[in-house]
């Protein structure tokens, strides 16, 4: 989820990513660093925190190709290991709950990053087969699912920095945070129904033969569930 | 007000089963009410356009299909999230890791 681009002294670079060497690690340094001033910042400081990442979500994409292309065979491979990923989420979890002092922004953040981690596990196992992935976001609607991408990683990025920099305005933050991981939570849906051995059978439309011989829930679930 | 009737798949049925939150399982049957006056509620998947899904108490997901001559919502599964499974190996995990 592009949480790497927070500009941390607690998060070193070299840590995440022990694979890159020193000039490839110095340029996204200085992309992640040009990124928070021209990015972050302003929109941190912004008083509608909505408007200022649509507003800032062409250039935000712009500078994440910047950062990342040149280094994407080797982020890919990182991205493969779903420990990477666990201890990175983890992290961020922990960082929340000791600078998140409102229980409602808290629950609002840890729930994004829930949401976020589910994503970024679906993506990681995808990556696997390139072709396949490009196929399946083609056919979702490559579009609309990079642009709800792009902006919820933004909001996530802004919100973590906003908790050392301005906590005063993490709970507007993680309000907008929240809208755009629903939007973002129909595409995990989709991801888990292509990737789920269990869900296999959804793929397909149920006939008709099939629906009409389906037992009809009269009254409550539970009545089923007792029966 | 015209209400929706509500059938069951048997992979849905299954997955009620295997599923002991009481919780969760209240919600889920608010969350029928619901769909049987508004279908639409949830969020269709594209590229799978018969199927929608919900969110049932930010841990499961609820998929389902609109039959729309029938008037017939065709509940297909409910699923964990993917964390959610991951969340309840690590916790059994660490509970058996002192004793091993």
């Amino acid at each position: 989820m592009s949480l790497v681009l927070v500009p941390s002294t607690t998060i070193r670079l070299a840590e995440i990513f022990p694979h890159l060497t020193e000039g490839e690690l110095e340029r996204l340094r200085k992309t992640i660093n040009l990124m928070d001033e021209k990015i972050f910042t302003p929109v941190i400081e912004s008083s509608d925190k909505e408007e200022a990442i649509e507003q800032e979500l062409y250039r935000y994409t712009f500078y994440l190709s910047q950062a990342f292309i040149p280094i994407l065979p080797k982020l890919i491979d990182w991205f493969k290991q779903p420990k990477v990923i666990i201890d990175f989420y983890d992290f961020f979890r922990g960082e929340v709950k000791e600078k998140v002092f409102n229980r409602y922004s808290r629950r609002l953040i840890i729930s994004a990053l829930n949401v976020a981690e589910e994503h970024d596990r679906y993506v990681s196992k995808l990556l696997s087969n390139i072709g396949e992935f490009v196929t399946l976001i083609g056919k979702i609607g490559s579009e609309a699912y990079f642009r709800t991408f792009a902006k919820t990683s933004l909001a996530m990025v802004v919100v973590f920095l906003a908790m050392n920099r301005k906590p005063g305005t993490v709970k507007d933050l993680s309000q907008v945070v929240k809208k755009y991981v629903d939007e973002l939570d129909p595409f995990i849906a989709t991801f888990q129904v292509f990737l789920e051995p269990e869900l296999a059978p959804l793929r397909k439309k149920t006939s008709e033969t099939d629906v009409e011989k389906a037992k009809e829930l009269r009254g409550s679930l539970f009545e089923i569930l007792e029966s | 007000m015209k209400y929706w009737r509500v059938k069951l798949d048997p992979l849905f049925e299954q997955n009620l089963r295997g599923i002991s939150s009481q919780t969760a399982k209240t919600k889920l049957d608010m969350k029928i009410r619901d769909l049987r006056i508004d279908p639409c509620v949830g969020k269709q998947l594209p590229p799978y356009n018969h199927l929608w899904e919900i969110r049932i108490d930010k841990k499961y997901r609820l998929y389902y299909e609109i039959w729309e001559k029938q008037q017939v919502i065709l509940l297909k599964a409910f699923y964990p999230r993917r964390l959610q499974k991951r969340y309840l190996r690590r916790r059994a995990k660490s509970i058996l890791a002192p004793l091993t």
